[in-house]
């Protein structure tokens, strides 16, 4: 029998989607990939865990993308603690003025003992 | 190179001064715990001047004895009210209703959405760090604390619970948390794609 095109396509659409719906039933859902998502941020994730929720990323680019997301926020923050801290910013809070004196004073007292 | 020289104490207070306040704040939440920070940083490293070897910079030995102080301080802290500030913001498995009774995204309404590209672009900005740093404070303190020991400074998870005296599944949870809050709050107030 020659299967033409159209066959071809709607044969590989039909396995696409049952792959897809076996991923569905096996993978968690959502709302626990993401904490395993971060999860596996601090620790491995057991092997099993691991391949659970990379087969869901076959599935949701959601979940996949808040990955990203998460990992692109430590990245800056780890990168740039001095712009967290607002060490760039005239504006950012600074001691009170009484509190700067303060430490004038006990540095002073320290020193003379 | 001759080893840089320590200047003169009395002069730490203006020219460290509000770098090290802010580095304390950042990582403390709380203004007088900061000040208080600040000073004995400043002690110790009076007592400690003899032993400041010149390998680098006045400022980040400072630094250096600084997070010190900061860690004796979290160890210090009883923690009469471990969670609870904690479970101010958050009660329940999914308190803002993020995911469908089946758990998944709610596709048109929570589904995290495609951030522009050049994110690289994105941390010259100052706007991003503003509310980044509005989102970290929406935080209730504690989960901050956490938040930043871990996302900022790297520390390990079994260091920050043998820190706060709090469980490693409490830490997860926390921890979990603070990274959706802080994500859907530069989606919704920086990168502008959905209202919060």
């Amino acid at each position: 029998m020659q299967i033409g095109p159209t066959q071809d396509v709607r044969g590989l659409k039909l396995r696409i989607g049952l792959i897809a719906g076996w991923l569905i039933r096996m993978t968690p859902p959502c709302n626990q990939v993401v904490k395993l998502v971060s999860e596996e941020m601090d620790h491995p994730l057991p092997l099993g865990t691991k391949i659970k929720v990379r087969l869901h990323f076959l599935i949701c680019k959601w979940c996949e993308r808040y990955r990203e997301q998460l990992i692109f926020i430590r990245s800056a923050m780890r990168r740039h603690p001095d712009k967290l801290e607002g060490q760039d910013q005239p504006a950012a809070p600074s001691p009170s003025p009484e509190a700067h004196e303060r430490l004038k004073q006990a540095l002073r007292q320290q020193q003379k003992q | 190179m001759a080893p840089e020289a320590l200047s003169d104490p009395q002069g730490w207070p203006d020219l460290y001064g509000d770098y090290l306040y802010r580095f304390a704040l950042l990582r403390t939440r709380e203004a007088s715990v900061a000040e208080e920070m600040v000073q004995e940083t400043f002690l110790a490293a009076l007592q400690a001047r003899g032993r400041f070897a010149g390998q680098s910079t006045e400022r980040s030995w400072l630094v250096g004895i600084m997070k010190h102080k900061i860690v004796d301080h979290f160890r210090k802290v009883k923690r009469e009210i471990p969670t609870d500030d904690i479970d101010r913001l958050w009660t329940g498995e999914d308190p803002d209703g993020t995911f469908d009774q089946d758990g998944h995204w709610k596709l048109d309404q929570t589904a995290p959405l495609d951030w522009p590209d050049n994110p690289g672009g994105v941390l010259e900005k100052k706007q991003f760090w503003d509310v980044l740093k509005r989102c970290l404070g929406e935080m209730p303190p504690r989960m901050a604390q956490v938040f930043t020991l871990r996302e900022v400074d790297d520390v390990s998870t079994e260091e920050i619970c043998e820190m706060l005296k709090i469980t490693p599944s409490n830490l997860w949870v926390t921890l979990h948390r603070a990274r959706k809050h802080l994500r859907g709050c530069l989606e919704a107030h920086h990168f502008g794609l959905r209202a919060a």
